[in-house]
């Protein structure tokens, strides 16, 4: 490790533990510049309130915005223990993906941003989606997965959201979730995000939908949490 | 129309001319007198010269001659050279074949191939996936597939 990611490495690592001590110990060991903390922000139900464990179903794909306004993330209860797993990238870099939260650990997040080439769930369609046990993908008969229909990128949401299949090269970013008194915050993105490339990409697209760049680049303090078939007007399976 | 084979009678034709790379590689010397594609080696699309890649129709290549076939190689020949610059070496690629076909106004059908490199029996193996029912949603799928091209091709 050279110098200066060195310091990134320790000012990222400083600023997760000032969010909480437990972060520390559970990011230190091996996320050097694969963890990048954002603003908490706490994850809400539609009505406003806080959201429980108990209003995410199993299995069922939910939506909210993190850490940007404009950025999706999916959040699933995968309805059994997701135990922590260790992550390598194709170029050989690792880190530690932390696992499902909630009493179970069942409970994960990630960017609803493909890896491969960053379609993402519009309010019109969404091509990435979560396939649950008893709907495998027609193409694929692979369950229990994310997929993004545009180029069949498959990714893994027990392990951390691993390539399982298709062209993606990097798996989907994770959404670090934490959990304070059965409440759900997020604190920052773990693995590679695709933000810089998503804004890149869809700039008439983000300035159409949010009025400008800079408010689609707007840092959240808190999250809407909704299940994508209200957000999305066309859930498109394949 | 007359052709070697005969004299065909026809309401619409497609007509596809005999097909060879540009005479341009002959000059250069990558393609001797009647051949008709250059030798690349199948892993890195590189001819015999060094540093030095052909892609697209004008390879004798494992993958299909069509434009996404074209627009992977040239991702795959990219990664190479931007890893010889750094003096690093590119893993085995692995290499994908989507191909959409429009059925009627409003939908398609799609098939995708993937190929892996056998490195103990030196070929590769390619695994077929087909949605060969015709869907509105595929057609959907087809724009966001071409979409994704054409960023990556034109920014």
């Amino acid at each position: 490790m050279n110098r200066r990611s060195f310091i990134k490495a320790c000012s990222t690592i400083a600023v997760a533990s000032m969010i909480d001590p437990s972060v520390f110990s559970g990011l230190i060991s091996a996320q050097e510049g694969m963890f990048k903390a954002y603003k908490k922000a706490i994850l809400l139900k539609e009505d406003g309130s806080p959201l429980t464990e108990e209003d995410l179903k199993p299995h069922t794909n939910y939506i909210f915005f993190y850490p940007y306004a404009s950025t999706p993330c999916y959040i699933i209860n995968l309805g059994e223990e997701v135990k922590p797993v260790e992550v390598t990238l194709r170029n050989g870099k690792k880190y530690n993906w932390q696992g499902g939260v909630g009493s179970k650990k069942s409970i994960v997040a990630y960017s609803a941003i493909c890896a491969h080439q960053w379609s993402y769930p519009t309010k019109k369609y969404s091509f990435i989606n979560y396939y649950p046990p008893e709907k495998p993908s027609e193409i694929t008969k692979k369950a229990g997965i994310i997929q993004c229909c545009a180029h069949l990128a498959l990714y893994d949401p027990k392990e951390g959201a691993k390539v399982i299949d298709g062209p993606a090269e990097f798996p989907l970013a994770s959404v670090v979730i934490q959990e304070e008194g059965g409440k759900f915050y997020a604190i920052g993105i773990l693995g590679v995000d695709q933000f810089d490339k998503f804004f890149d990409n869809y700039k008439r697209e983000l300035r159409e939908a949010y009025g400008s760049t800079a408010k689609a680049k707007e840092l959240v303090e808190s999250c809407k949490v909704m299940e994508v078939s209200k957000y999305v007007g066309q859930v498109i399976y394949c | 129309m007359r052709n070697t084979h005969g004299d065909f009678n026809y309401d619409l034709a497609c007509i596809i001319p005999p097909m060879k790379a540009s005479s341009l590689l002959e000059h250069i010397g990558l393609l001797k007198k009647g051949e008709k594609w250059v030798d690349v080696n199948p892993l890195t699309f590189e001819t015999k010269i060094p540093n030095v890649f052909v892609i697209g129709d004008a390879a004798q290549s494992y993958l299909p001659k069509s434009g996404y076939a074209a627009y992977s190689e040239g991702k795959l020949v990219a990664k190479i050279i931007n890893a010889r610059i750094k003096g690093k070496k590119v893993e085995e690629e692995y290499m994908q074949m989507v191909c959409y076909a429009m059925v009627s106004d409003r939908e398609a059908i799609m098939v995708e191939t993937n190929f892996r490199y056998d490195n103990i029996n030196k070929r590769f193996i390619p695994s077929h996936r087909e949605d060969n029912k015709r869907k509105e949603t595929t057609a959907k799928r087809y724009e966001e597939w071409a979409k994704g091209l054409w960023r990556e091709l034109f920014g």
